[in-house]
This record gives C-alpha cells, structure tokens and sequence, in this order.
C-alpha cells in the first residue's frame, strides 16, 4: 500500500503534508496542451469530433437549465388543489383573450391587405378619395343598397358621389347621415352611369338589372361596332364620376329586328359581400370646376 | 466511500461545466463568472491529492467542445491554475475568504487578459487587450468572480461535507 503521508525521519510519525500536483506532472500537461492547440489551430484537427462531441454532450446541457425549471416549478410543489384550480381558470380566461385577440390580428391583417389594395386604386389622386368601412349589405333583389360607415369623414361627403372597390365603380352615394351612408349599387334597375367602350370608345349609359341579372347598356345605335367581351369604362362626361374606372363587361350584343336599338347585355362586377373596404370619390365639385 | 470521490467531483465539475454553457444576454455573457474554474480552484485547494491534473483536461476539454474555442486552450488554463492552487494551497487555505476573493479578483483579471489574448492569436477578428473597454470588463468580470467565490466555496464546502468528506 504506497504511503498516503511523509513520515517524520525522526520520530516516524505521520507528517501531515498531502502531496499535490507535481511540477513535471504539471509540465507535461501544459506541454500536450499547447501541441493540442497548435494542432487544432494549424490543422483543425477537432472539426471532425466536435459535432459527434455535441450529439452526446448536448443532453447534458439541460442540466444548466434544470435549475431554472426547478426554480419555476418550485411554487407548484406546494400549492394547494384549490389554488391549482384558481390558476387553471385564471389560464383559461387568458387563452381565451389569446384566441380572441388572434382573431382580431387575423381581421386586421385581411383588412390591412383590402386597405392595401383599394389605395392602390387612388394612389394618384390620394386627396380625392375618402375610405370608409362596409356596414352591411340589403337584401332588396332589384335594388341593393350598401350601408357604408362614414363617422371619420361624414362632413366632406354629399349624395351623388362615385363609390369604389379595389376592382372598379360598385354604386353612388345615395343617401349621407352623420355617420353612415347609404349607396345604392349598380346592380340597382334604377342606376344608371355614362359609360365609354374600351376599344370601339362608344359613348353610352349602362342601366342595373337588380343583383341576380345581368344590366344593359342603353340607347346604342345598330350601327354602333361593339364587341362582345369589352370593357365599359366610367366616362367623365357626367361630371360625376372620375373616368377610366372599370364599370361592366359586355356579356352580348344582339340585333333584334323589332328594337330601334341594340339589345346590349353587361355584367357588373360581382356584389361586394367580401370586400370591407370601400373608396369614396369626393373630387367631384373639382370635375364641375373644370 | 473513497472510491466515490471522483464520481462526485466530477458530477459537480459537470454541473458546473453544463450551467457555464447556458446562454444568457450578451453583455452578461462577458463579464460571467466561469462556474466551472471556480468548482475547480475549489476542488484543488480542498482536496489537492485528490485532484490530479486528469480533471482540468478532461474538464477543459470539454469546455472546448461545448464553447467551440481551439482544443487545448480551456484546459491549459485550467491545468495553469490547478497547478497554482495547488503549488500555493496551504497558504491560500488559511486565508480569510475576503483575502480569497481578492487574490482570485487578480488571478481572474489576468485570466481575462489570457482569453484576450487568445482572441488575438487564434481569433478571426483584432482584439485590443489594453483599451478602456476591455480593462473595464476584465475588472468587472474579475469582481464578480471573487463576489460569487464565498457563494461557490460554501455550497461546494457543503456538498463535500455531505457527499464526499
């Protein structure tokens, strides 16, 4: 059994000197750790272990964290059943209010991405246009009105004035109150807007058929050339409506032998019941200027 | 109850090494006590013939790997300390732990100055050893070591007590 302490030469009793590190010993150590950093360094000799290194230490580092989670979970050791079912309620309201405000982000981004849109309708002429808010939409089959919420420029608005969506003229105001305002689309039989032709520029004016037909344009000349499948655009002629807006299609064009005129069919753009957001032209005194 | 002597320092040299490696916010990260080198310093002034030089490669290895630095540069440090601790562990051992605390605050700035330098030699990037900056951090970072000392040196006294002997 090698001696664990230095026994005095004198009287042999145990000396109580504990033996440390040696010098030679500490030598060589710090001998093979400088030839492992010179290899490391020169010759990258731990790129290949150090990530089989990882795969086993990695576990292992949840013990840094386990403290932490002690820490947290300590409370939960030592409370009551009664308090646990405080907590879990407490819990439960919370992630209800979560679910609730995602839902809210979740309408405010489609809303952001509407809002993106129909400004980019107006992007030129920004301080013409107001934005107002869909309220609902009535259910009259020939003449369907939107009610729009206007509490933020109520003051600016008057009836007679060209409503948008991001895809073109969808109604006019008909009626402003002080924080609504009704627009009768132009789906309603009684709208009527001046038009012009995409391609053959043909003047006309397009009449609604209700929400469920199709509309028609009006009074056009059977020598007129207009095309099945164009695009009738808002004209300015009326001084109500800024022009080049897209208002209807023309779905067909028939020849009837018993009509002074040419029995024109159109399509409007589609209801608004998905979009929310609505832009309301208010330069219109401006056209009456010019 | 001898043979469970190095399973139990080295499961506290592991703790130590695994908390180390746990991430905190940058500028803590600078200044933060080196648990392990501190366990360590413990260890071979309270149980210097137990402690041999195997434990500060084998620990400073690992410190490499799991910090990514070049191999060899936790554990020539480690074996530079051990070697101090214990070359100087009688007179170090009597000392009141405030006369600890202070004479680690200076080993620990010199051991700030030593991965300074590392970063120097080794690193990608110029590191300036002596400006205001790093003087400061090696400061602080020295302070806290020798605040957390008494802390590490009762808990590990503890735990030798109840555990080891």
């Amino acid at each position: 059994m090698p001696r664990k302490h230095k026994v005095s030469q004198i009287s042999s009793e145990a000396i109580f000197a504990i033996p440390s590190m040696g010098t030679g010993k500490a030598f060589l150590a710090i001998t093979l750790c400088c030839i492992l950093i010179s290899l490391d360094f020169n010759l990258n000799l731990s790129k290949s272990i150090r990530g089989h290194a990882k795969d086993i230490l990695q576990p292992f580092t949840y013990l840094g964290i386990l403290p932490g989670i002690v820490m947290d979970n300590y409370n939960y050791f030592f409370t009551s059943r009664e308090t646990f079912s405080k907590e879990i309620i407490r819990l439960q309201e919370e992630n209800e209010k979560l679910i609730l405000i995602n839902s809210l982000l979740d309408e405010k981004i489609k809303e952001n991405r509407s809002l993106k849109a129909i400004w980019g309708l107006a992007k030129n002429d920004l301080e013409n246009y107001t934005l107002a808010k869909k309220l609902y939409i009535s259910s009259d089959y020939n003449s369907p009105v939107l009610t729009l919420d206007i509490s933020n420029s109520a003051s600016t608005l008057i009836p007679n004035l060209p409503v948008f969506t991001k895809s073109g003229l969808i109604g006019v105001t008909r009626s402003i109150g002080l924080q609504h305002a009704e627009v009768s689309l132009i789906h309603d039989i009684n709208s009527k807007i001046p038009v012009i032709s995409s391609e053959s520029r043909l003047h006309g004016v397009v009449q609604g058929g209700g929400s469920k037909n199709q509309g028609k344009l009006i009074n056009i000349k059977k020598t007129a050339l207009l095309k099945e499948g164009e695009t009738l655009l808002s004209s300015d002629l009326s001084n109500f409506f800024p022009s080049g807006f897209f208002v209807a299609r023309v779905v067909s064009v028939k020849d009837e032998p018993d009509n002074e005129f040419l029995n024109v069919k159109v399509s409007f753009l589609d209801m608004p019941n998905n979009d929310d957001l609505f832009l309301i032209f208010t330069g219109v005194n401006e056209i009456d200027e010019k | 109850m001898k043979n469970r002597h190095p399973f139990f320092i080295y499961l506290s040299l592991f703790f130590a090494l695994f908390l180390d490696a746990t991430y905190f916010f940058p500028s803590f990260e600078v200044i933060r006590p080196p648990l392990v080198l501190l366990t360590l310093i413990y260890w071979n002034i309270a149980l210097p013939d137990k402690v041999g030089v195997s434990y500060s490669i084998v620990t400073g290895v690992l410190s490499d790997l799991l910090k990514g630095s070049i191999l060899g540069t936790h554990p020539l440090l480690f074996v530079l300390i051990s070697y101090l601790c214990q070359r100087f562990f009688y007179q170090f051992r009597v000392m009141r732990l405030v006369q600890q605390s202070l004479i680690l605050f200076l080993i620990f700035f010199l051991v700030k100055g030593y991965w300074s330098l590392n970063s120097t030699l080794f690193g990608q990037m110029e590191v300036h050893i002596i400006t205001n900056e790093s003087l400061l951090n090696a400061f602080s970072y020295a302070f806290l070591c020798s605040l957390v000392w008494p802390l590490v040196f009762y808990l590990l006294r503890i735990y030798r007590r109840r555990w080891i002997k």
